[in-house]
């Protein structure tokens, strides 16, 4: 190996990297795009993921965790995406207050749904955590792990969206 | 609402084509950079060198860390020369090879046929330096493949390639290695005539851009009669950096602009040529654009 050896083996060779971002590359459009909200950034964004996980691939080093550590780096090439083209800055910690209806608001259904509720009524951080728990079924602790941040700020910030949702539904937001 | 998210987030039209091309041009970007800003791996090589004594050299040396036009020529740095550290340099702690004579050699794509076994040639020494290694004394060799002997590849200056033998699990183990650096080159004569690729050709294949990374998938076709005229050109083409391309031959990781001509040599080495939209040729490892008479590459680009 040119370059430092790590002590520990990568989980991947460089075949079956290539093979698991391919795998993935469906995946990471749909999260660019939430972000980003227009098919030319998102797929910008897809190669800049591809050229962050690739470079740093040697860092992986537990398959298991594979797929979240690509969710990151996605994650962070759309944000540095959105400071860079939109001047927008995200903080997650800050998004939202301690919820104050500790009840099992995840079980309410809103009547309708929309793609465009997730992109225009919702903020980036919103969309952020209802992608990742409600779409790629991440747990409240896999969350607030990945965004690290509290387990409470995920919980208000889905409370919040929902809210947001269904006051849209209701004629009363910004939907 | 966890099904109603799906339903919509799936609702996403997803431009599967475009964003395939982006994902492997952003893998191309990666490895590239490996290949030419050898910022990732000599920072570490470097400084090894300076560790252990061979500062003086580098001191002499202005440190060059991109493909650079200089005086008319391309230039791509001496592995030495190129000192830049970048902090990140287990990016490139994949790519098997070795630093031979301070140059770096990386491992041909090429299948190790019969053939190509059989070209290997004069012993020349033993590498036995890991690139962890420091020492007292100046390391000019170094490997990552574990200690490894050198050979001529008959046929071929050791500056150009090499056969490195040594072990893999307990198992002997052949790399054939093309050196990556130290390069200066106005046209391709200057750099494909080391690879003698006027010899007769075994066979070609090509591949589309989906195909390119994985060499199982090339398909035989027949150019014989494109690929002189082609070669020629290609020896004649002038040299260019990737900034003095348009943007769409350089970034040229796309369905539309790049197809890959495999070309299997007399002597069984099988070397790979990009042939990009608008004219150019590119050497897979080589970050050096070629600009093809236009006439010569038509003619083979509507061939593949």
């Amino acid at each position: 190996m040119i370059g430092r050896r790590n002590k520990r083996q990568p989980a991947f060779d460089d075949e079956t990297f290539l093979m698991f971002l391919t795998r993935h590359d469906t995946y990471l459009y749909k999260m660019s795009y939430l972000y980003l909200k227009n098919d030319q950034d998102a797929l910008e964004n897809v190669q800049e993921v591809a050229y962050r996980a690739w470079k740093h691939r040697h860092t992986l080093l537990d398959a298991t965790i594979a797929k979240t550590w690509l969710t990151r780096i996605a994650i962070n090439c759309a944000l540095d995406m959105l400071k860079k083209t939109k001047g927008i800055r995200v903080d997650y910690a800050t998004v939202a207050k301690e919820i104050a209806e500790p009840v099992m608001f995840e079980e309410r259904l809103v009547n309708d749904l929309y793609l465009q509720d997730l992109l225009e009524v919702l903020t980036v951080a919103e969309r952020t955590i209802v992608f990742l728990r409600y779409y790629e079924d991440y747990t409240l602790q896999n969350v607030a792990d990945l965004l690290q941040i509290p387990v409470s700020t995920v919980k208000s910030t889905l409370y919040r969206a929902i809210q947001k949702v269904q006051t849209r539904q209701t004629g009363g937001g910004a939907g | 609402m966890n099904e109603q998210v799906k339903q919509e987030v799936d609702k996403i039209d997803i431009p599967r084509g475009q964003v395939r091309s982006q994902l492997l041009a952003g893998v191309e970007r990666a490895r590239r950079q490996r290949f030419t800003g050898r910022k990732v791996a000599t920072g570490f090589v470097t400084a090894l060198l300076l560790t252990v004594g061979g500062g003086m050299l580098l001191q002499e040396t202005p440190p060059a860390t991109e493909i650079v036009r200089t005086d008319g020529a391309v230039v791509v740095p001496n592995w030495a020369q190129d000192k830049q550290v970048d902090g990140d340099s287990t990016a490139g702690s994949m790519l098997p090879g070795l630093v031979y004579k301070q140059e770096l050699y990386l491992a041909m794509e090429t299948p190790l046929t019969d053939d190509v076994r059989t070209l290997q040639g004069e012993r020349l020494e033993r590498v036995t330096a890991t690139l962890e290694e420091t020492g007292d004394d100046v390391i000019e060799n170094a490997s990552n493949l574990g200690p490894v002997t050198l050979y001529r590849v008959d046929g071929y200056k050791p500056s150009v390639r090499l056969f490195a033998v040594g072990e893999e699990e307990g198992r002997k183990k052949v790399w054939l290695l093309e050196r990556q650096t130290g390069f200066t080159v106005t046209t391709g004569n200057d750099f494909f005539e080391d690879l003698h690729l006027d010899q007769p050709v075994k066979h070609f294949a090509y591949q589309t851009f989906d195909e390119w990374n994985d060499a199982e998938t090339a398909r035989p076709v027949t150019v014989d009669r494109p690929y002189r005229a082609f070669l020629n050109a290609l020896y004649q083409s002038d040299a260019m950096i990737r900034e003095e391309v348009p943007k769409e031959a350089a970034d040229y990781m796309h369905p539309d602009t790049m197809k890959v001509l495999r070309v299997t040599q007399a002597d069984g080495i099988t070397v790979s040529l990009r042939l990009i939209a608008g004219g150019y040729v590119v050497y897979p490892q080589l970050d050096v654009f070629f600009k093809v008479d236009p006439v010569a590459f038509k003619e083979m680009w509507e061939a593949l």
